[in-house]
């Protein structure tokens, strides 16, 4: 009879943990920006350009909204439970060990949104960012999808080298080799990167090379 | 009325003109001396001295331009050093150089700040360098002599000054001197 009841609340406790409310299911989960396009700057020290000021104006945002198996909405997911990365593979970000943290805990509506900034290097100029929450990437719609929901972000920032010819989280003398290249060139000229274009203006000039000078030698905190 | 607006042109340009920013090398290190006649092969400091520029400044960029004939190779430029801030440079002196600086310069007090100094030696003695300017002019690449000011990095305007090594001394004869003076008797 004991025996029965301990399988009995066995069963009950492993049935009430894989419909816990608090899984978050990567297709039914979702995530969006408050613009058409973002350009947001990074750098590994966190202290380069707002998401908020990532389109231009002073009040833009990333948002998500976590979702369980059920497509209930789930709240109070904690600030730091997100990560994030490039689309394309061969533009991937070095990251630091919590590199974007949300606005507040998620709503009863299971959303929170982003506006701070990135601690991170590296440079993807096409095929946008994805988003994980609880190390789950959010999937492309319509569900189900293989696919990672890639959001309409470029993102740039002085740390674009290091060892391998990747970015390492620290802005240091092998990312000024490649801005050295880029130098007072314009968009159309031989030798313009746009990975050194922080302010946004087609030319890669000495305003860029300015913000270079503020996070040289910047890294994970 | 062609007086009054001659007045009102000059009264716009005299503080357009005490207010640019301008850049310069200096033979102490306060911005006043533009001259001066070292002796060869020994070495002295030029101080690259920013002027007038009233921002919080974060870069520069300029190129050391001086007499492309032979007289050129009498001068060289053996070191540069650069004030604690500096974040990160650029080229060098002669092909064009940027500069960044973090924390920015305080453009505001006192009014001007060295940029860089640069060790130097000349190679004859002033007979064969006389008025050698050394100018400040252009970064190659942009075209441009400017600067950008925190917080966003946006753009100032430089003008370049002209300095000389060796001016040339112009002596006054006791003769001619008495003769200008008699003028004023």
């Amino acid at each position: 009879m004991f025996k029965g009841k301990v399988v009995v609340f066995a069963l009950m406790l492993a049935f009430a943990t894989s419909v816990y409310a608090g899984d978050v299911d990567d297709c039914n989960s979702n995530a969006g920006i408050s613009c058409t396009l973002m350009k947001l700057s990074i750098c590994p020290a966190g202290d380069f350009e707002f998401i908020r000021n990532a389109c231009g104006s002073t009040a833009d945002y990333v948002w998500i909204e976590a979702r369980d198996a059920s497509n209930n909405p789930i709240p109070g997911i904690p600030w730091t439970d997100y990560w994030l990365n490039a689309c394309d593979p061969n533009a991937q970000l070095c990251l630091c060990s919590s590199p974007i943290a949300a606005d507040s805990l998620t709503g009863a509506n299971g959303r929170t949104t982003f506006s701070n900034r990135i601690n991170g290097g590296g440079c993807a100029l096409t095929q946008g960012v994805w988003w994980a929450i609880q190390g789950k990437p959010i999937k492309a719609k319509p569900c189900p999808n293989v696919n990672n929901l890639c959001l309409n972000i470029i993102i740039k920032g002085p740390d674009i080298n290091g060892a391998g010819g990747k970015p390492d989280c620290v802005v240091n003398l092998s990312d000024l080799t490649p801005f050295g290249v880029s130098y007072n060139k314009n968009l159309g000229q031989g030798g313009y990167n746009a990975c050194c274009d922080y302010n946004d203006d087609n030319a890669c000039n000495l305003s860029d090379f300015g913000f270079f000078g503020t996070h040289y030698q910047h890294r994970c905190q | 009325m062609r007086k009054l607006l001659l007045a009102f042109a000059i009264a716009l340009l005299i503080p357009g003109m005490l207010s640019a920013a301008t850049l310069g090398l200096y033979f102490g290190y306060a911005p006043s001396q533009m001259a001066g006649s070292p002796a060869p092969f020994s070495f002295f400091d030029v101080y690259l001295f920013l002027h007038s520029a009233e921002y919080y400044v974060t870069a520069v960029e300029y190129q050391l331009l001086t007499p492309v004939d032979p007289s050129h190779a009498l001068f060289a430029v053996t070191d540069v050093s650069y004030p604690d801030n500096k974040a990160v440079t650029l080229g060098d002196p002669f092909s064009g150089e940027a500069i960044a600086y973090w924390p920015p310069l305080n453009g505001f007090v006192p009014g001007y700040n060295v940029l860089a100094t640069f060790r130097c030696v000349t190679f004859a003695p002033c007979g064969s360098l006389v008025d050698y300017p050394l100018v400040i002019g252009p970064h190659p690449g942009s075209g441009e002599l400017r600067g950008t000011f925190a917080p966003d990095n946006e753009f100032f305007p430089i003008t370049g000054l002209t300095s000389i090594i060796c001016p040339e001394q112009t002596g006054t004869q006791e003769e001619s001197w008495g003769a200008i003076k008699s003028l004023y008797r």
